[in-house]
């Protein structure tokens, strides 16, 4: 107890700083969060709820290399171990001292962090917060243990390090390259399909590294069984070095490694990491690259041989084994080919296909949508299905082995999935293929009731934390429009989502997608929160099959626009146009129209979009047309009525200035408008020639092309 | 007792003691001399438990010493290069301490500091080389062990402090019945302050003795005599070492001093005297009797 008393002491002058600054970071961010600008859109999870402990775990091996730092010069290696203190006692002062200001400072931020979650009125998971904790001082002991194994190894703080980074990274370093290579090479497996034995995040540590690259794995890492893995790894490293410091001849102290088989296997290791790179990759052996790294690799092997040995004889005599790093690489290389192979071999028939379960199209992008969490645990059994997967399976193995241009096969129907197959022999597999058609995709998943149902189906009311349509609206307002959305979603027997919804879009005489009727969208509703710990998160398109919740949004809208907005845009336009404009002062004005009488057909959505500056006035192509539209438009503007009946034509009007004497900037709010009965048709005319102007650059009212080239 | 049998220590292809055997009587002030490489501070590092023996024992007593709390509580090592924690001062280096040794009386480390003059609140760092060792020292006596053990502890201190030093060491010795065992180089340092002295050469003790029978077991005679002589002058002498200059001779001889003085009086020579020898001597002369040839007593060959 005294001598943990002690260490703890010792620990200060690494402890101390790093809890302030981390608590200061934490107190930083986490006021931004809850008190700033970010309060409605910033959704946390268990990892960010203190960003800055994804660093500090790392200075865990600080404090073995403090704590230890005795072992590493003679005359402190003497008094230590001279001292009437087991090495038990020893070790383990260090081990609960690092545990103790480790876990202090984690908890501290954490309950920082949820202090100023409370004050700030913040929405955050409870659940999170010891999840939190548990993660993060998992995380930080299993890199304290490794620089534990690293410092009882090792005499010296270069050998310490080395060590320290072999035990900690080597094995997920070679996984890792093991996975990429496989990943690389089979491209329908994807990082999500690995095994667990290839899954680079059981080990939180090294997944926190893994995740700055990766991050499909981010709503991941925080899982109860990679944590419970991490501790069990943690205890058992702990336990190896408590082994290898009992076991650590004192005299190690000053020279490089405790033992002359580890200092040559150091070297090996070392030199093995970087050779890897070479075989796995697509580089040939003779390129500049692969000798290039061939020479550092043995560069930093004869140094490291030499640091540890001390004795040019004795690294002469381990110059032969570095040989064994590069047959160990090349055999990994073929290994990585070898199970390439046999992924790619498997391409089960339908009736070998026992079921099927999809795993979230946003998976692939890190995201996770509430109805992914509902469907990931369907297995579906039909045989047309069964059929669709099998055939996209043996279509996407084709294209791998008979490589295709992408343009030869991309469609705009065409989505990937991760599936997850079981075979009737037992088998599971997990792949990333591509479907060539996500209707139908969804249509033979249709047939399934527990989808049906699924995609139809709002996440529970309590589990919605964050809200966000326009930036201007309350939480209050946020939340009436969007219980409108689900009322009226759920009323009307709507598919929120629109990946489940038919991808079929309408057609403008030119051919170019536009939005009709119902179809036509007024913005959306990004919203996230919990299920259990899990974290969803959606964006929802507000369309005008919705009225009431069209309405609601128009009229909060509307609460926030300026009666004298289109005065002030005449004034501005006036002005831009004038001599007194300068080549900066700019304006921007957006008119989205909706139920536009054009095109034959029902009502469609149209829009047009001006930018003007004293420059652009002079040297852009379009500056005749805009200047005539602007002048038009600012007329019909001050015409215009507010309006929050989504029927006949209105538009949103939005529009900025940038005055550049005074470098002020504004911002108008938006604002929906109904035109005067005389103007709708002179305003079909013009949507009608801004869309043949910007299609084939002619404009009606000009004698000659806009554009040289229709 | 401290008792070294057949003791063996290497470092890769070194051998740095090599079946070494030794006993060190409880409550005495014991020197180990011998040349840089001989194996002094190895041995100090085993008998203070740092290492582990590769064969052979070093106990207290029937007990082994390495990784022995019990015993090693009775033990204190001050190391022949005295580390401080970063940015410590005495202060916090008696904290380390009184740590590690239940036994560590703060107030004679206040009044130690006091007594030698050193400021248990000044950073360490700004000592010199001199003041960490007295510093060393201090926290070593401080722990009131049983067995203290020294590795050139001489070294960087002033005559002043070392004879404060030295009496210190007494003072262990003759109240509280410690044993001190102090090592060095320079059989000059450990002349007045030993009762046993030992010679290491080469991993192995190769002379081990009390200080006070080596003085005394050998003098030195000069002698000259009007008359050509020879050896044959001093038959019925144990002389160990004999240097003829002119008609001078000097003779280091074994036994009674009284005695010899009284056979070589009665041939009537024209000067007898006896002069006194240094430790230095002395251990030069044992040692080429042993069948070692020495340079000097900090180093030698094997005769």
């Amino acid at each position: 107890m005294k001598m943990y008393k002690e260490t703890l002491r010792k620990l200060l002058p690494v402890g101390l700083p790093l809890a302030i600054l981390t608590l200061l970071y934490t107190g930083i961010t986490g006021g931004q969060n809850c008190f700033g600008a970010f309060t409605i859109t910033q959704s946390s999870t268990a990892i960010g709820i203190t960003p800055i402990l994804v660093y500090y775990v790392f200075t865990a091996a600080l404090f073995a290399f403090y704590g230890f730092s005795y072992l590493f010069r003679r005359s402190s290696s003497d008094l230590y171990h001279s001292m009437p203190v087991s090495r038990t006692d020893l070790y383990l002062s260090v081990t609960l001292a690092t545990a103790t200001w480790m876990g202090a400072t984690i908890v501290l931020n954490v309950l920082a962090m949820l202090l100023m979650l409370l004050i700030g009125g913040c929405p955050f998971v409870p659940a999170y917060i010891p999840m939190a904790i548990l993660f993060y001082f998992a995380a930080s002991m299993l890199v304290y243990a490794a620089a534990a194994i690293g410092c009882s190894l090792s005499g010296t703080y270069i050998t310490a390090i080395a060590s320290t980074g072999i035990v900690l990274f080597l094995p997920r370093f070679v996984q890792f390259i093991i996975a990429r290579g496989l990943v690389a090479k089979v491209s329908i497996i994807g990082w999500l399909d690995l095994s667990t034995l290839l899954n680079p995040m059981t080990n939180v540590a090294t997944g926190l590294v893994v995740m700055q690259t990766r991050n499909m794995y981010i709503p991941q890492i925080v899982s109860m069984p990679y944590i419970l893995y991490s501790l069990a790894l943690m205890a058992v490293e702990i336990a190896l070095a408590w082994r290898l410091f009992l076991r650590r001849p004192s005299e190690t102290a000053d020279r490089g490694a405790s033992h002359k088989g580890w200092a040559i296997a150091t070297a090996c290791l070392l030199a093995f990491a970087l050779l890897l790179l070479i075989t796995v990759g697509s580089h040939s052996a003779f390129s500049v690259y692969a000798i290039a790294l061939s020479l550092l690799a043995l560069i930093i092997y004869v140094i490291y041989a030499f640091v540890s040995l001390r004795n040019i004889k004795q690294v002469l005599y381990a110059l032969p084994f570095f040989l064994l790093s590069a047959v160990l690489a090349f055999a990994v290389s073929l290994g990585i080919q070898s199970t390439s192979d046999t992924a790619l071999s498997v391409t089960p028939k339908a009736d070998e296909i026992a079921s099927v379960s999809f795993r979230g199209h946003d998976m692939v992008q890190g995201n996770n949508e509430y109805s992914s969490i509902l469907l990931r645990d369907i297995s579906f059994t039909s045989d047309d299905l069964k059929e669709y997967v099998s055939a996209s399976l043996s279509q996407s193995v084709d294209r791998i082995k008979e490589p295709t241009s992408y343009y030869d096969v991309y469609s705009q129907f065409q989505i990937i999935e991760p599936i997850t197959l079981k075979l009737t022999d037992g088998r599971t597999i997990r792949r990333t293929i591509e479907f060539a058609n996500v209707d139908t995709l969804n249509q033979l998943r249709a047939e399934n009731d527990v989808f049906q149902t699924a995609i139809y189906t709002f996440p529970p009311e309590n589990s919605v934390q964050y809200l966000y349509l326009y930036g201007k609206f309350t939480d209050e307002e946020n939340r009436k429009i969007w219980n409108s959305y689900r009322s009226e979603s759920l009323a009307k027997n709507l598919i929120p989502n629109d990946y489940y919804r038919s991808h079929v879009l309408s057609m403008d005489s030119y051919g170019y997608s536009v939005s009709r009727g119902d179809d036509q969208t007024l913005g959306g509703i990004s919203y996230s929160g919990y299920i259990g710990t899990q974290r969803y998160s959606d964006y929802e398109t507000i369309r005008m099959e919705m009225p009431q919740t069209v309405a609601l949004l128009m009229s909060t809208t509307n609460n926030y626009a300026k009666s004298d907005s289109a005065a002030r845009f005449k004034e501005a336009i006036k002005r831009n146009l004038s001599s007194l404009a300068l080549e900066n002062d700019s304006v921007n004005l957006t008119l989205q129209f909706y139920n536009v009488p054009m095109d034959g057909g029902e009502p469609l959505m149209a829009s047009i979009s001006l930018y003007l500056s004293g420059y652009s006035n002079k040297n852009d192509q379009y500056a005749s047309l805009y200047k005539d539209y602007a002048q038009r438009l600012s007329d019909i503007l001050q015409r215009a009525e507010l309006t929050d009946t989504p029927d006949g034509m209105f538009a949103s009007f939005s529009w900025s200035m940038y005055d550049s004497t005074t470098y002020d900037y504004q911002e108008e709010p938006t604002a929906y408008l109904r035109f005067a009965q005389e103007d709708e048709a002179t305003l079909v005319t013009m949507i009608e020639d801004w869309q043949n102007t910007m299609m084939y650059g002619y404009y009606p009212s000009s004698d000659t092309p806009i554009l040289s080239t229709p | 007792m401290i008792i070294a049998n057949d003791l063996t220590k290497r470092f890769s292809d070194v051998v740095a003691l090599d079946h070494l055997n030794c006993h060190i009587q409880d409550g005495c002030v014991y020197g180990l001399v011998g040349a840089n490489g001989a194996g002094k501070s190895t041995f100090l590092r085993l008998a203070s438990g740092v290492y582990r023996p590769d064969s052979g024992t070093i106990k207290l007593g029937d007990t082994d010493i390495f990784e022995n709390v019990n015993v090693k509580k009775r033990f204190v090592f001050v190391s022949d290069e005295f580390w401080m924690l970063p940015q410590s001062t005495m202060h916090r280096m008696a904290a380390l301490y009184a740590s590690a040794y239940d036994s560590f009386n703060i107030k004679l480390f206040d009044a130690l500091s006091k007594e030698f003059g050193l400021n248990p609140d000044r950073p360490l760092s700004t000592f010199s080389k001199g003041m960490r060792r007295q510093a060393a020292t201090i926290l070593a006596l401080a722990t009131r062990a049983e067995y203290l053990f020294f590795d050139e502890t001489f070294d960087g201190l002033d005559p002043v402090m070392r004879n404060l030093v030295k009496q210190k060491l007494y003072a262990e010795v003759f109240d509280r019945g410690a044993t001190v065992i102090i090592t060095s180089h320079s059989l000059r340092e450990l002349e007045d302050t030993c009762d046993q002295l030992a010679m290491l050469y080469k991993g192995g003790i190769v002379l081990e003795s009390d200080v006070g029978e080596l003085k005394t077991s050998l003098f030195k005679l000069q002698v000259a005599f009007m008359q050509e002589y020879d050896q044959t002058m001093f038959t019925g002498l144990d002389v160990l070492s004999q240097n003829r200059q002119g008609s001078v001779t000097t003779l280091i001889v074994r036994g009674d001093k009284e005695k010899s003085h009284a056979l070589l009086a009665e041939k009537s020579p024209l000067l007898l005297e006896t002069l006194p020898v240094t430790l230095e001597e002395v251990f030069i002369y044992e040692m080429e009797a042993l069948g070692y040839a020495f340079d000097s007593a900090e180093g030698g060959k094997k005769a």
